[in-house]
């Protein structure tokens, strides 16, 4: 009997260390298969990838002459016979890198995790600040927690790394207040640190505390610690926030911000109700030292009278902000509450657009003191300048505004868009009102693409007009 | 008949894996605990390459993928190092092959 094997002369893949073992593998194969079987035939041509676990594989199976010439399909007489080769080829080469990633780690002792794994702090944020005992709690990506000593595969158990480098990752964890070790199997922890910056880095041992390969651990995080507060306590679980305002969120150079707090109540300053205090606004400051009253000054702005809204005016640039809550005497409550620390980017005032000179609008045909109908059109004109829809940015044109009843808003910010401020952005040069009967004013205002007036502004005269009672 | 061979031989090759996991076939460090893990083993450009592929994976760009250890790469590596807790020696220690999981490229420790 005849068999035709396939020889596999390279698998080529340089950059992959354990490829020596693999030709180990075949070669012992080859010599195995062909003292076995009388006679080998080497006359194979195909490439293909092979995709495992970490990497692609690239494997070339080179063609040899077949020594007797003979084609290669005919020695066992079957067509499909070079599809089982393959076949055959790629099973063997499966089970090889199957074993080999576990056989390149298990050769160092080590314990391999599967890609991607990864152990990270649920909602505990590099640079965070907090106050007194911080309670931790570990996640943990594609792998699953188990106590020490357990031989579950695809297992580990936590260590937290405390202001301490990644410990040596080709022997067991060492076990002291800087690396806490959780073999229980815990996935949270309180611990309690003292004021100042720390370091905190969660790193994954398998059953005897050394860590797998690749390492699954977290990136070092930092957080400062501040001291617990003054003496007044705060609600568990209170916490104060910004409504409306995110980190990195841009605004305008005067702006509201409004406070939310949450688990207590806003008392003005001095108030002896329990359970309450004041917001205090940190402008571009750190934390003030928590067992004192707050500072009163421009990067301090109390709320003392119990309000929870404001409206601050800031340079153009970016701003750091921070809500601390104060007791009666403004000092932090214990533990403290403050919010996040967030950024703010003030934009730039616009620049107003400017108008040629003798530009003008007017209202056509429409005098001042004129009677009109309840329902009446208004006929814009405008000279020395063109119409452009909102949004077209071209010198010399805007869109025109119709104020009715109302004042000239101020002219460095867009027109305000409501009913005493219509806005004809798309391009419109009439408008048809429909004024309950009485004494009314008009005034038009054009403004350039974002609604922002020209410099110097072009405005009608304000005109009075009587509509009449009745639609006649 | 050759559904027979297919069997003997995904047999053959199944025992012969299992076989070298627990082989000898390369020169591994006896004790792999007393490795020195500031020591920096000599490198081909294929083993750089690995690093570099690594290092990219962990979207930490090292530059071009050279097998060349350039300013690029150096700095990719210090930031890998500060972001996971190691000294930023900007060097391919042992730790460093370790933490990227390629405990094979530390044979090249010089005692």
């Amino acid at each position: 009997m005849v068999f035709t094997i396939v020889e596999i002369p390279l698998v080529i893949c340089e950059e992959y260390r354990f490829l020596p073992k693999l030709s180990i593998v075949m070669a012992r194969y080859h010599f195995l298969i062909s003292r076995s079987f009388s006679r080998l035939r080497r006359n194979y041509l195909t490439a293909f990838y092979c995709e495992f676990g970490e990497s692609t594989f690239q494997l070339y199976i080179r063609s040899y002459p077949d020594p007797e010439g003979q084609d290669a399909r005919g020695i066992d007489g079957s067509a499909g016979s070079s599809t089982r080769r393959a076949c055959f080829s790629i099973v063997l080469l499966v089970l090889f890198f199957l074993s080999s990633t576990y056989a390149v780690h298990a050769e160092f002792g080590l314990t391999s995790s599967p890609r991607g794994a990864e152990a990270y702090f649920i909602g505990l944020k590099d640079q965070s600040v907090v106050s007194g005992k911080i309670k931790l709690n570990f996640g943990l990506k594609k792998m699953g927690v188990a106590p020490a000593k357990s031989e579950l595969p695809n297992s580990g158990h936590h260590h937290l790394l405390i202001d301490a480098l990644l410990p040596p990752l080709n022997r067991p964890i060492p076990n002291d207040f800087n690396h806490l070790h959780f073999g229980a199997g815990q996935t949270a922890a309180e611990v309690e640190l003292a004021p100042g910056w720390h370091t905190l880095q969660l790193l994954l041992g398998d059953k005897d505390h050394i860590p797998h390969s690749p390492p699954v651990m977290s990136q070092v995080i930092r957080v400062k610690v501040v001291p617990q507060g003054g003496v007044t306590r705060s609600a568990p679980g209170a916490m104060v926030y910004f409504t409306d305002l995110k980190d990195g969120d841009v605004v305008a150079p005067e702006f509201k911000v409004h406070f939310g707090l949450r688990g207590m109540g806003v008392a003005p300053a001095k108030s002896v109700r329990p359970n309450s205090g004041h917001h205090h606004l940190l402008v571009d400051t750190e934390l003030p030292n928590l067992t004192k009253p707050i500072p009163n000054d421009f990067n301090h702005l109390h709320f003392g009278s119990g309000q929870t809204e404001t409206t601050i005016d800031l340079e153009p640039g970016e701003h750091s902000l921070q809500l601390l809550f104060g007791d009666k005497d403004h000092v932090p409550h214990n533990p403290p509450l403050f919010s996040e620390k967030i950024k703010v980017i003030v934009s730039k005032p616009k620049v107003r657009s400017p108008s040629p000179k003798g530009a003008q609008v007017y209202f056509v045909g429409l005098k001042d003191g004129a009677t009109v109908d309840r329902n009446f059109t208004v006929h814009f004109g405008l000279s020395g300048m063109g119409v452009a829809p909102a949004g077209i940015v071209k010198p010399s044109t805007g869109h025109h505004h119709l104020l009715v009843d109302t004042e000239i808003p101020p002219l460095d910010r867009p027109i305000p868009n409501d009913f005493q401020h219509l806005h004809f952005g798309a391009g419109q040069t009439e408008a048809t009102l429909n004024l309950v009967p009485g004494k009314h004013t008009l005034q038009l205002l054009l403004a350039d693409s974002e609604h922002l007036p020209h410099d110097p502004p072009v405005m009608s005269k304000r005109i009075t007009i009587q509509v009449r009672r009745g639609n006649r | 008949m050759n559904r027979q061979f297919l069997l003997i031989t995904s047999l053959v090759a199944a025992i012969l894996s299992t076989a070298t996991v627990n082989g000898q076939d390369r020169g591994t460090p006896q004790d792999v605990a007393s490795l020195d893990m500031d020591a920096v083993p000599s490198l081909d450009t294929a083993s750089i390459r690995v690093i570099q592929r690594k290092l990219l994976e962990r979207s930490i760009s090292p530059g071009p993928i050279d097998g060349i250890i350039g300013p690029r790469t150096s700095g990719a590596i210090r930031s890998f190092q500060e972001r996971f807790g190691m000294k930023p020696s900007g060097n391919v220690d042992n730790q460093f092959l370790f933490s990227l999981g390629l405990p094979e490229l530390t044979l090249n420790t010089s005692p």
